[in-house]
């Protein structure tokens, strides 16, 4: 016959007709694609899977044949290779859809189902194969044409009954089907031969690579295909999967079924191969339950995932124990879909950008995530950017740095909670570098306190991506106060401006007050409105200007025109570390650990014990009163800095800790770093040796202990 | 060597009597490994093990088989160190294969932020015996040329830092093999007995009610996962440990070419060709804490898709099974093992993600202190008094992938 | 894509944080879209200020939202190929579209998604993905 296209299987053209699948194609032209095995024809056996275009464990039975496929049968004896490196990427579409029910299976009982409800229906015959209920309840689909995610409020599982495929000598011979393969094959104008249906269960199939006859009761048949119509067993995968969700299982798929009779030869497993005779040795070696009987033969771990031997392994172990044995825990997936079609839709989590983003691009700096934004590590040089900052102006992107807006009039209460300082002493108009401790007296966070001229109103900065876990933290513990929250994270572009010639600049566009360190004040600049905020994280005179998201870039420019003949340069964060590091700054998550108190980090000057009822207060008190067992210190060293991490030794070769932050000091002139180092006896050494070069411990900071050039 | 039907291992299960010496709760990897170590060690076979459900069934039959010593901080490193050689002699000892398999870890970073981290876990590893180098981009393509070194463009490959001795085992054959070790020698199994109850006596724990009935016991360990925390509330200890699920994935079989464990801390994604070719995948744990065993298709689809940006050649693969396990978690990622303060009580918990790989040297160390009384040295720095005495064991190394 | 044109543009907002009660008595310029974010919050779309509703209330013109504008088909396709929550028959919507943050405006003639400045590229690159 000449059909309407042809594919190829391991070569050979293989004539089709609009609307066969491959499995139909296959056995028109006398092919079984895995050379034996019974046929369902419904997506169960795990006979008829093929490779199809380079993608393995199709089964052929639920994929329509089109023109030109390449269908190869799976290597025998072996698992199909693993796909070439350079497979190409097919986009898979998902397709969400919204119903208040919805029906696997489309057989009688579904259709009623569907028809009381209103509901569609999800069948595998029409190419829809439901791979699994998950929570909401959400039935995940796969279709040829893409992925359906169906969200629902209750699931009808009629998804029917499974047909019994024989277990006994000869099952994987060709030639056998199951009664709907055979109506199937025979409806598509399948000539499958001398046919014999048995209704018991066969003693052996015969013949060499087909079945050549059946022995059933003792008598033999002699025929060309045998329909294996042996009973069935209920279809309840699914809603095993999805128990505790809301789910209605109708028809066969939630009738009780007793075993079949417990065969007595032949391969129980054809995904694995088992045999009865491995369970029984199995099962004389103590694996003497479901799951350990699963687990030591392997049954029911392969493509079927037990659509097969289940319902044997049953009658199996109550010939044994004479009690039926649940079957085994039924996981997803119910029907296999690849890993393009499972992650169909998905995106890798954004990162956000900063309202620079663009313009750092166009500069042609490197960007990196960090602290979950994307951040500019460095322009071009990081010296020059260093340089910039220690010796004229330098512009860097604050934008990331949590921020809110608090007010009430238990605002000040709220900040007394939260945070170690004595909120009640910052002045308006003033600023405060706070920490806020968790309940164990452990660094969460550090960041800045603003009291507005208001009194009652404040502004806090918070570390660069650490605004959100402070939002909840903030909320949750203040939620029985009168104060008002706003996070404006993602709402104010940032720009420290920094070095010595910062103050000159800033007059050229239109900020010449002067303001002390650790005020704040709001003023147009370059005719953008900013709170001015007057601090030192570089080491250097700063002005933190906090300004609407959509002017950063008209900001940012103003400054370096003005600032062209100044020598400024945007530094990034790779500069931005290293000039904090000379200053001592720790960034909380780098050189902070889960376990830093203040007092280990050297911060315990931040924490006012007097301050009432603060969170992490108790546990200060009472970590204190323990012996210190470690220390975040300064170290310094003639050697090149050594990576971040580097584990440090005592001269006399013990453990002392690690590194956390590194870098070469060009104005030192020697390595500066920060370092978790052990104490021994209750004294931190005063040299250890870190990479093979002796590191001083000193005090900190490294650069400008005085602080008189942050002051400017 | 590949998986089979079971033609080895034989087990013997026991009824509970009435008294023993040891009462280990919890038939996993680690109740097993103490009861094994009990009897192999310090010839103490008057034991019971209790499992409520079948013997490896809990988180020793769900995780992703991943052995591995390159954690963040040294006590960790050398009792990880100690547990993956120890693991290649229980082979030899049991005379069981686990399929020990020594396939390498590459560990790959694609941020500054990355490779900071794999630098400072290295320099620590090798600090303490467990070999690390370094990889640049060039490197990890002979290493394992399936890696698209960009990921679709998106998370360029930095660094990659691999862990020679990182290893995978199967898992039901770790469990068998010292359940057998154990019952051979005279231990005794129950599985499908819950404990329901303590015996308190003076303050001190003497025995496990179950709904067969009471059983007296010298010592109690509780060697749960993920319901650690409601038997020791029985004992009237309080751990500050919280169980939240992890999942992870496995493909169909196919031929074995695969041959490192990869990992991708920025992505959270970690991926081996199992024994029996399947690609097994695993993530982060689940973030909201949860008793819940059930799997979710959030992680599926997220998983699938952060495995298909790093190795393309994944694509056309497909899903044969999702599963979750309980990883009870203490607040500074490092596990508590040993006394807890009621006597006659003791606790192995916080496996988090590195239970399994710690399964031989958690059972050696507590069956230790078990027979000796004295707290051996490797065990010392999990103790659960190490949270009131501020001594915590913040690990980075451990926290996210396995 | 021509059947799908998205219009991107920047839009004037003011967001109010107040006690809810505050909130829910509010009357709002004429020509505002008010969009309560959270019983506590509420961001005001194409003004630029708003009367306090309450003493302590937090006014903030915020410049961080950008808004998409489709046609109702293109916004059902959005919501069909990315978003796994129903949108609403008419007005406010929030959850995650195509993994990012969303709040979705149903008009009558046309349809609003709004994210944060700080996703918009990535919002836009989805969008423009999921209507090809």
């Amino acid at each position: 016959m000449t059909g309407s296209g042809e594919f190829t299987f391991d070569g050979t053209a293989v004539p089709f007709d609009t609307g066969d699948h491959l499995l139909t194609a296959l056995v028109r032209v006398g092919i079984h694609p895995t050379g034996g095995g019974t046929l369902c024809a419904e997506g169960h056996s795990p006979h008829c899977v093929a490779e199809v275009d380079g993608s393995a464990y199709v089964h052929t039975c639920q994929t329509l044949a089109r023109e030109g496929m390449v269908v190869r049968a799976h290597p025998t004896g072996a698992p199909p290779v693993l796909p070439s490196i350079a497979s190409p990427e097919r986009p898979v579409a998902v397709r969400n859809i919204h119903h208040e029910v919805i029906v696997i299976g489309g057989g009688e009982s579904g259709r009623a189902a569907a028809a009381a409800a209103g509901a569609p229906i999800v069948d595998a015959k029409d190419g829809s194969e439901a791979i699994g209920i998950y929570p909401g309840p959400m039935v995940a689909v796969r279709t040829d044409d893409g992925m359906v995610h169906a969200h629902v409020n209750r699931v009808v599982v009629a998804t029917g009954a499974l047909p019994l495929l024989p277990v006994c000598p000869g099952n994987d011979l060709a030639g056998l089907y199951t009664p709907m393969a055979a109506e199937r094959l025979t409806a598509a104008g399948v000539d499958l031969g001398q046919t014999v249906r048995i209704t018991g269960p066969p003693d052996r199939f015969e013949g060499d690579i087909r079945v050549r006859s059946v022995v059933v009761g003792g008598e033999r048949i002699e025929c060309d295909a045998v329909i294996v119509d042996i009973g069935t067993t209920p279809n309840e995968v699914l809603a095993r999967m999805g128990a505790g969700l809301a789910i209605d299982t109708v028809g066969d798929a939630a009738t009780a079924a007793s075993p079949p009779p417990c065969p007595v030869e032949g391969t129980v497993c054809p995904c694995n191969e088992t045999t009865m005779a491995e369970l029984a040795e199995a099962w004389a070696r103590g694996f003497t339950s479901m799951e350990l009987l699963k687990r030591a033969s392997l049954a029911g771990t392969g493509v079927c995932q037990g659509a097969v031997c289940s319902p044997y392994l049953q009658s199996f172990i109550a010939d044994r124990t004479g009690s039926v044995e649940a079957p085994f825990t039924a996981r997803p997936v119910a029907r296999q879909a690849t890993l393009s079609e499972i992650a169909a839709g998905r995106h890798h989590p954004a990162v956000p950008r900063t309202s620079l983003h663009a313009i750092h691009e166009a500069a042609g700096a490197t960007m990196d995530r960090l602290g979950g934004w994307w951040r500019p590590w460095m322009y071009s040089d990081v010296g020059a950017e260093y340089d910039a900052v220690r010796n004229a102006v330098s512009l860097g992107d604050v934008g990331t740095l949590g921020k809110f807006i608090v007010s009430g009039p238990d605002a000040e209460a709220a900040l007394q909670r939260l945070i170690s300082t004595d909120v009640s002493t910052i002045r308006p108009g003033r600023s405060r570098y706070v920490l806020m401790l968790d309940e164990r007296g452990y660094v969460l966070d550090d960041g800045m306190i603003l009291r507005e001229p208001e009194g009652d109103r404040f502004f806090v900065t918070v570390t660069s991506g650490g605004a959100s876990v402070a939002e909840m933290w903030f909320r949750d513990w203040t939620a029985h106060l009168n104060v008002r929250w706003m996070n404006v994270t993602m709402a104010l572009g940032a720009i420290n401006v920094t070095g010595p010639r910062a103050p000159e600049l800033l007059a050229r566009v239109g900020f010449d007050e002067t303001l002390p360190m650790l005020q704040h004040t709001e003023s147009d600049i370059a005719n953008v409105p900013c709170r001015v905020v007057r601090l030192s994280f570089t080491g250097e005179v700063s002005f933190e200007l906090h300004h609407p998201f959509a002017r950063s870039g008209e900001l940012w420019h103003a400054l370096l025109d003005a600032g062209a003949d100044l020598g400024v340069v945007p530094h990034g964060l790779d500069a931005l570390s290293r000039l904090r590091l000379e200053k001592g700054h720790i960034i909380v998550g780098q050189d902070s650990d889960y376990d830093s108190t203040p007092r280990r980090l050297h911060h315990d000057w931040m924490v006012n014990l007097d301050s009432g009822n603060f969170i992490g207060r108790h546990a200060v008190e009472r970590t204190n009163r323990l012996a210190l067992d470690k220390q975040l210190v300064g170290l310094e060293s003639e050697g090149p800095a050594p990576f971040e991490g580097a584990v440090a030794w005592t001269p006399d070769g013990e453990y002392a800790g690690y590194v956390t932050s590194a870098a070469w000091s060009p104005t030192l002139d020697r390595s500066v770093m920060l370092a978790w180092i052990r104490l021994a006896d209750g004294e931190l050494p005063e040299e250890v040796w870190i990479e093979g070069e002796s590191a001083r411990r000193v005090a900190l900071p490294f650069y400008d202990p005085a602080g008189t050039r942050a002051r400017g | 060597m590949n998986e089979h039907p079971e033609a080895e291992i034989t087990l013997r299960w026991n009824e509970p009597e009435v008294s023993y010496d040891v009462v280990i709760v919890g038939g996993g990897g680690h109740g097993l490994s103490i009861a094994y170590h009990l009897a192999t060690r310090h010839d103490i076979t008057n034991v019971l093990v209790l499992e409520s459900g079948y013997i490896g069934g809990g988180n020793t039959g769900r995780n992703t088989t991943v052995i591995r010593a390159n954690y963040g901080i040294p006590e960790a490193v050398r009792f990880y160190q100690h547990s993956l050689e120890r693991y290649r002699a229980l082979e030899d000892e049991t005379g069981r294969a686990m399929m020990h398999d020594r396939k390498g870890l590459l560990w790959m970073a694609h941020s500054e932020a990355g490779v900071r981290q794999e630098r400072a876990r290295s320099a620590v590893n090798q600090a303490f015996g467990a070999e690390t180098v370094y990889l640049e981009p060039d490197e990890i393509a002979e290493v394992c040329p399936e890696v698209d070194l960009t990921c679709g463009g998106g998370f360029p490959t930095v660094l990659g830092a691999s862990f020679h001795q990182g290893a995978t085992a199967r898992h039901d054959r770790v469990v068998w093999a010292l359940a057998e070790g154990a019952m051979r020698r005279g231990v005794h199994v129950a599985p499908g007995t819950a404990v329901i109850g303590l015996v308190h006596d003076a303050g001190r724990v003497v025995g496990v009610e179950t709904a067969g009935g009471r059983i007296a016991a010298g010592t109690v360990v509780s060697a749960v996962g993920g319901n650690a925390t409601v038997l020791a509330d029985m004992a009237g200890v309080r751990l500050p440990i919280r169980t939240h699920p992890l999942q992870a994935f496995v493909t169909n079989r196919h031929q074995r070419r695969f041959d490192p464990i990869v990992a991708s801390g920025d992505l959270g994604f970690y991926v081996s060709q199992t024994a029996r070719g399947q690609m097994l995948l695993g993530a982060e744990i689940d973030r909201q804490p949860s008793y819940s065993r059930r799997s979710t298709h959030d992680l599926l689809a997220s998983l699938s898709h952060r495995a298909i940006t790093v190795l393309p050649f994944m694509r056309e693969l497909r899903v044969l099974r999702q599963w979750t396990g309980s990883c009870d978690m203490s607040p500074d990622y490092s596990p508590v093992m040993g006394d807890t303060g009621v006597d006659g009580f003791l606790v192995t918990t916080g496996w988090g993600t590195w239970g399994f790989k710690a399964i031989p040297a958690g059972g050696e160390v507590m069956a230790e202190r078990i027979a000796t009384g004295v707290v051996p040295e490797l065990m010392a720095p999990f103790a659960l008094d190490r949270f009131g005495r501020d001594r915590t064991l913040a690990d980075r190394g451990s926290s996210g992938t396995h | 894509m021509a059947e799908f044109a998205v219009v991107r543009e920047r839009i004037a907002a003011v967001r109010i944080a107040a006690t809810p009660t505050a909130l829910d008595a509010a009357r709002w310029p004429a020509d505002a879209t008010e969009l309560r974010l959270a019983p506590d919050e509420v961001l005001l779309l194409d003004v630029l200020d708003a009367a306090a509703p309450e003493p302590h209330a937090i006014v903030f013109p915020d410049t961080g939202w950008v808004r998409f504008v489709l046609s109702p088909a293109a916004g059902t396709r959005v919501f069909e190929g990315a978003a796994t929550w129903p949108p609403p028959a008419h007005g406010l919507g929030q959850g995650a579209i195509a993994g990012i943050p969303a709040k979705v405006i149903v008009n009558t003639d046309c349809w609003w998604l709004v994210v944060q400045g700080v996703l918009a590229d990535d919002f836009e690159d989805r969008l423009v993905e999921v209507l090809a």
